[in-house]
Parts: C-alpha cells; structure tokens; sequence
C-alpha cells in the first residue's frame, strides 16, 4: 500500500527550504549516501535506517533517476530494520553456556564478569543469525509545490522520517496544520486561532463520561 | 484554548480537528450531504460506517462504532452528549465521476486507508501522477470542507445559531435540524443530489429513532481489553478489542464488524511493522 498501489494512508508535510537548481545530481548524490546499507555487527534492539526504492526494499542504488524522479515528484521509501534475539531461546542458550563454564572449571558460580561476557558473546553469535524485522515506509514529495506525502501516520516512523529527510537532502518538514487549509485567509486563520472550545452536550447532560 | 505545538513545532489546535469531525457529521445531515465548495463545485459528502471516539486528554480510542448507519445510531450521539471527542471519522465523498473513501485521523487531519477510483493509467510514470491527482483531489475537497468549517466556526452566528443547533442534533438526531445560517463566502447547493448509502428520503423520523442501543451498529469499548494498549508509536490498536454486542449474539452484523476491523488492520499496517522487536 503507498505510492504506486492500495489505499494511502499518509501525513503530509510542508517542505521548507529550497530546492537546488541543480538537484537531480545533489540529491542522487545525496540518496546514495543515505540508502540503507546492512549493518555489519548489529546490536540487539537496534534500529537501522536509510533510503530504498520503493519499487523493491533491496534496491538501494539510486544511480538511475528514472526510477525515483517522475517529473517534478521524487519518491522513495524509508527502511527500517531492527533485529531481536528470541528472549526464551537466548536464555536457554545462556544457560547452557554457563553451566559448560561451570562444569568446565569446576565451579559452583560463575562470576559476573565470567557471565557478562558469555553473554556478549552469545548475543554476537546469534544476532549473526536472526533475520531482522523490516519496515518499509514510502514518499511522494512534489517539489515543485513543496509538499510531501508520507505513507505512515504513526509518530515514530514520522520522527525517523523528518531526521533522516533533512540529514539527506538538507530540508525541514513541518507536518501541516489543518489551519495551513486556510493560509491563503489570513483572517479565518486568526479566527479560528482565537476560537475557544465549543461544548456540543446537550444543555443539562455536562458530566464527563 | 488548547494549543498543540508539540514536538513538531506545528501547532495544531486539537480541539479545532475534534470540531471539524464533529462539524462534518452534523452538516452532512443538515445539507443533505451536498457542499458547494471553493473552486471545486458541488461535492457529495457522508459520514461512513466508522466512528470512533476518544476522551479528552488522550488519543487513543475508547469506542468504536461499526455497522449500517453508524452515524445516526443513538450510540454514536449518547457518546458525542457523554464528552467524547470524535477522534477518527470515516467520510465517502463524491466529486464529479470520482469517489474517495477515507479516514480523517488525529491533530494533523492525516488521510488514512484513502481509496480512489479505478485507475486507468499504465505504467509507473502513468500511474504516480494519476494517483498523485487524486491525492490532491481528495486533499482539496477536505481543505474546501475545512474552509467552510472555519467559516462558519468564526462567523457570529456559530454561538448563537450554529453551536446550539448542533447541541439540539446531538439530543434528538436529525429532526432537529434547522436551515444552515446565512453566511458570507459560503453559497449553498440549491438542490440535494442523491447521495450514498442513505439517501435523505430514507431518513428514520426522531420519533421513531431508536433509544437504546440500536441492532445494526456494533460498539467497541477499547476499554474492555488490556490488550488495547498503545500501538509502538502511539498509535492504538483498536482491533484488539472488541466487545460482543446484542447484533452480535443475534448473528447479525458480525461479519461487518469483522470486516470493519480488518479495514482497521490495513489501516494500521504501518503501525504494526513498525512494531517489530
């Protein structure tokens, strides 16, 4: 669902800034510095970002504009992997590792520092292993009226989204207000931004349910 | 007055959104779903068969309404008149040949599970700028339906006229609807075309108007579960609860209750990868 197919479900923004005149090789430049790249030693928990194309999450290469400048729009997806070790099966592997410790050097505890690195250890070897959970999140920015669509509504992706936007192509987005609908009528916006709260309950019913 | 900055550093006025929902739903009834809108013309707008609602000072959901004519159940008014704010609103609008479907959601009016008509272009070039043309369509008919929100919203006769109105449909549905106020910038349609799914011949007389909780809606009290709990990133869950109701126990509105909820699913797709451990 997004750009190209299903039903939108989108928070649109304002872009502020500029675009360069020069911004087909800029931001070609720019979305292959920040496409995504798969981390080499991942962190538990962590969460890694960057551009894809929105045609395929594993096209990452941004060096054929016809597949992400369509005129005056530029698309592309956000990507977002995290990866988590199955807390049940990590512990069960843990233990295993301790007590082998343990049997080994003829122990009845192991140290915490003994246990810490084991633990290290383990979570290495088996973040190697675990696929990570991926998130794709496409954008349709029409340059040229200086707006864009983002295919999520969700607060998180959106915060994602607006640092690694102006990390890439220098440019803030402010999500729009309803009372931007009325920019071009000053004085309805300074209407609506003196309006108070209107009770619609019935006269008598005022209890807060 | 409530204003949202918010990290965004966007304010929002929440309790203008909360009004605009709730302004939509009374005047669809009240103009016979037929706006005259800036630049756009004549646009057939109705209220769908999603609502939920939130309490003040929270955003997620505490009840959604699902089922044939959710909008004129007594459920969704008793909800309106016991304070809570309308929080998403399933709207079906019409203009010219082409009918949207779409949920405006939360502070930011953000369009959610926005449906177009059939596309006929080929191609990827072909397909974003159709699809981007609707966007924008769908997008300026509810800037228009806004405008005409906030000018009647500022206009003198909201607290006089307007507001009392509402206050009088919220009590006893559409027969006490009254003539929209005569306001300047805003032309009404001369003559209600046919609408959706009810048209304003089919209305059902206050008198006859349901008191208790009608058959053919379904509640959702998002109370009634713990595992209605907040979505990853704020977002709720509301399909993790569901509250069998009298249509439910009969057979009768089942299926699309479910297939609201699945609607609901698909419109928190994002949500739920981005849940992801």
């Amino acid at each position: 669902m997004g750009v190209f197919k299903g039903a939108m479900t989108v928070r649109r923004y304002r872009v502020e800034g500029e675009v360069p005149e020069d911004f087909r090789d800029r931001f070609l430049a720019s979305l292959q510095d920040h496409a995504f790249r798969d981390p080499k030693n991942p962190a538990p928990g962590e969460e890694h970002v960057g551009w894809c194309l929105i045609q395929n999450l594993l096209d990452v290469d941004f060096s054929d504009r016809d597949k992400w400048l369509f005129n005056h729009f530029i698309t592309a997806a956000l990507r977002v992997d995290k990866r988590a070790l199955p807390a049940k099966l990590f512990r069960a592997h843990l233990e295993k590792r301790i007590a082998a410790w343990l049997a080994e050097n003829n122990r009845q505890r192991a140290p915490a520092a003994v246990k810490a690195e084991i633990k290290q250890l383990l979570e290495q070897e088996m973040m190697l292993k675990t696929l990570p959970r991926v998130a794709t999140y496409e954008f349709c920015w029409n340059i040229v009226d200086g707006w864009l669509a983002f295919h999520a509504t969700g607060g998180a992706p959106n915060d994602l989204f607006r640092k690694l936007f102006r990390q890439t192509f220098g440019l803030i987005l402010t999500p729009s207000s309803p009372l931007d609908l009325l920019m071009d009528e000053p004085a309805l916006v300074e209407g609506m931004e003196m309006a108070g709260i209107s009770d619609y309950r019935p006269r008598g019913t005022e209890v807060r349910g | 007055m409530s204003k949202d900055a918010g990290k965004d550093n966007a304010p929002t006025h929440p309790h203008l959104t909360a009004e605009f929902f709730v302004w939509l739903w009374y005047a669809a009834d009240r103009d016979g779903g037929n706006f005259n809108l800036d630049g756009l013309g004549v646009v057939d707008m109705w209220v769908e068969d999603r609502l939920s609602f939130r309490v003040p000072d929270e955003d997620k959901a505490r009840a959604v309404l699902t089922g044939d004519d959710t909008a004129s159940s007594a459920e969704a008014r008793a909800a309106l008149a016991s304070g809570k704010i309308v929080r998403d609103l399933q709207l079906h609008l019409r203009h010219e040949e082409r009918e949207y479907s779409v949920t405006l959601r939360g502070v930011h009016l953000d369009l959610a599970g926005l449906k177009f008509p059939a596309h006929s272009a080929e191609g990827e070039d072909g397909l974003l700028y159709e699809r981007m043309f609707l966007y924008e369509n769908a997008y300026a008919i509810v800037t228009g339906l806004y405008r005409m929100f906030a000018r009647e919203r500022t206009d003198l006769s909201w607290h006089s006229h307007t507001l009392p109105q509402i206050r009088a449909w919220v009590q006893q549905g559409e027969a006490a609807i009254p003539d929209a106020p005569d306001i300047d910038g805003i032309e009404r349609s001369e003559a209600p075309a046919p609408r959706g799914p009810r048209p304003l011949t089919q209305r059902r007389p206050a008198a006859e108007a349901p008191s208790g909780p009608s058959a053919e809606t379904n509640v959702t009290d998002a109370n009634l579960d713990d595992t209605n709990a907040e979505g990853p990133d704020g977002a709720p869950d509301d399909a993790a609860a569901w509250a069998p109701t009298e249509a439910d126990d009969a057979g009768e509105g089942e299926a699309e209750g479910e297939d609201e909820l699945d609607e609901l699913d698909e419109l928190h797709d994002e949500d739920e990868d981005e849940s992801a451990p």
